[in-house]
C-alpha cells in the first residue's frame, strides 16, 4: 500500500485516526498515536502527512495556540477513514474467517 | 533547540519552512521537554533529515495561500538549478579543456563549436534570469533589513573575487608573452586556486541566500508569477548544455582514466540532474499559476 493510501500501520491513516478523536496538535497526534498503537511517529514524517493531508483537503489547521497550530478532520476526511476503516474491517474478517477455515485460529 | 536539530529544519524546503516550520520546531522541544530526550536522539534526526528530503522530493502546498507557496517555490528551485547549472557547465568546460585530451583543445573546430555553443546558451540563459530576477531583488532591497541581510555576505564576497579576478587577469594580461606564462610562479598558482575556491563559496552563497531572502520578503502572487514567466526562458535553455556536455562526455570522458571520466562524469550528471528538476518545477509552477 502506498505511503499516504491506508494499511493499518500508514502514518496518515494513523493520525487521521487520531484526529476523529478531536482537534489536536502535533505533539498531542504523537502521543495519541504512541498510546493506542505503539507507533511513534517522528516530526518530519508527522509533519509530512499533516501537509500532505491538508492539501488534500483531509485535514485542516485551527487557529494557533503560541507555535504550535492544532489540526482537525474535514468531512472529506471523515469520509476517507470511514471509507478506509470498512475495507479494513472486510479485510479482516476474510482473513479471520480464513484462519478458522484453515484451523489455524 | 540544539544546534543540530536547527540545521536540519534549516534544510526543508523555503516554503514548507514558511508554513510549517514553527510548528515542527516547536514539536522538537516537546520531544526534548517530555524528557525522552528524543529531540537530541538519531532516530529523530534520521526522521527530521528524512522528512526534509521527502519535502524536496514532493513538495505540498495548502491553505488559502498555497499558490503563492507554490511559485515561490518554482522561483527558488529554478534560481537553485540555474546555478548548479551554469557552474557545473562551466567547471565540467574547464575540466574538459585543461584535461589529458588532445582533441579538447580549443582551436579544433568541433570543440571551438561546441564549447561557443555552451557558452551561448548560458549567456540567453543567463539573460532570462536577469530579467526575471531584477524585479524581484528590488523588492527584496525595499523590503527591510530583515529580507536584505542574507544578500550582504555574498555580495561582499562577490566584489573581493571580481577585485582578485580583476588582479589575476591584469598580472596574466602584463606576463602574457614572457618566461613566466610557461611556468607561473607558485604565488600565482596559490592565487588562482584561492580565487576558484573563493569563486565556488560565493557561488554556494548566492545560491542559498536568494531563495532565504526571497521567503523574507514575502512576496505576493503576481510578481512571482511574472518572475517564472520570464523565467521559463532559462528553464527551456538549461538542458541543452546538460545535452551537450553528455554528448563530450561520451565521446571523450571515458578515453582518459577512470578517474578522469569520474570526474567529468559526476559533473554532468550534477548539471543533467539540476537541467531536469528546473524544467519540472517551472512546468509545475506554471501550472498552477
Amino acid at each position: 500500500m502506498s505511503r499516504d493510501g491506508g494499511g493499518w500501520s500508514d502514518p496518515a491513516l494513523l493520525v487521521l485516526a487520531s484526529l476523529a478523536g478531536g482537534p489536536k496538535h502535533g505533539w498531542a497526534i504523537t502521543a495519541d498515536v504512541e498510546a493506542t498503537t505503539g507507533i511513534r511517529l517522528g516530526p518530519g514524517t508527522l509533519y509530512g502527512v499533516l501537509a500532505r493531508l491538508e492539501e488534500r483537503g483531509l485535514a485542516r489547521a485551527l487557529p494557533a495556540e503560541d507555535r504550535r497550530k492544532p489540526y482537525e478532520l474535514t468531512a472529506a476526511g471523515a469520509v476517507a477513514l470511514h471509507a478506509q476503516a470498512e475495507a479494513m474491517r472486510s479485510w479482516s474478517r476474510v482473513a479471520l474467517r480464513r484462519l478458522a477455515a484453515g484451523g489455524a485460529a | 533547540m540544539r544546534r543540530v536539530d536547527a540545521w536540519l529544519l534549516a534544510a526543508y524546503p523555503p516554503s514548507f519552512r514558511e508554513r510549517y516550520g514553527d510548528e515542527l520546531a516547536a514539536l522538537v522541544d516537546d520531544h526534548d521537554m517530555a524528557g525522552t530526550g528524543t529531540g537530541s536522539r538519531p532516530p529523530v534526526r534520521r526522521d527530521l533529515a528524512a522528512g526534509a528530503v521527502r519535502a524536496w522530493l514532493r513538495p505540498t502546498f495548502a491553505g488559502p495561500d498555497r499558490l503563492r507557496r507554490r511559485l515561490l517555490a518554482s522561483v527558488s528551485t529554478l534560481w537553485v538549478c540555474w546555478v548548479v547549472v551554469v557552474c557545473g557547465t562551466a567547471g565540467t568546460l574547464r575540466l574538459l579543456e585543461d584535461g589529458p585530451a588532445p582533441g579538447l583543445d580549443l582551436r579544433t573546430p568541433l570543440w571551438r563549436a561546441v564549447h561557443d555553443t555552451v557558452a551561448t546558451l548560458l549567456l540567453l540563459a543567463g539573460i532570462a534570469v536577469v530579467a526575471a530576477g531584477t524585479p524581484l531583488l528590488w523588492r527584496v532591497l525595499r523590503a527591510g533589513s530583515h529580507a536584505r541581510r542574507p544578500l550582504v555576505l555574498p555580495a561582499a564576497v562577490t566584489a573581493v573575487v571580481l577585485a582578485g579576478f580583476a588582479a589575476l587577469q591584469s598580472w596574466a594580461v602584463a606576463h602574457g608573452t614572457g618566461p613566466a606564462a610557461e611556468r607561473p610562479p607558485t604565488w600565482f598558482l596559490l592565487a588562482g586556486a584561492g580565487w576558484l575556491l573563493a569563486a565556488a563559496v560565493t557561488s554556494l552563497g548566492w545560491l542559498l541566500a536568494a531563495p532565504v531572502a526571497l521567503r523574507r520578503t514575502a512576496l505576493p502572487a503576481p510578481p512571482l508569477r511574472r518572475s517564472l514567466r520570464w523565467g521559463t526562458a532559462a528553464a527551456v535553455v538549461l538542458p541543452a548544455p546538460a545535452l551537450l556536455l553528455v554528448a563530450v562526455g561520451t565521446a571523450t570522458g571515458t578515453a582518459f582514466g577512470v578517474a578522469y571520466a569520474a570526474v567529468t562524469w559526476t559533473c554532468t550528471a550534477t548539471v543533467c540532474a539540476a537541467a531536469v528538476t528546473g524544467v519540472v518545477t517551472t512546468v509545475r509552477g506554471l501550472a498552477a499559476a
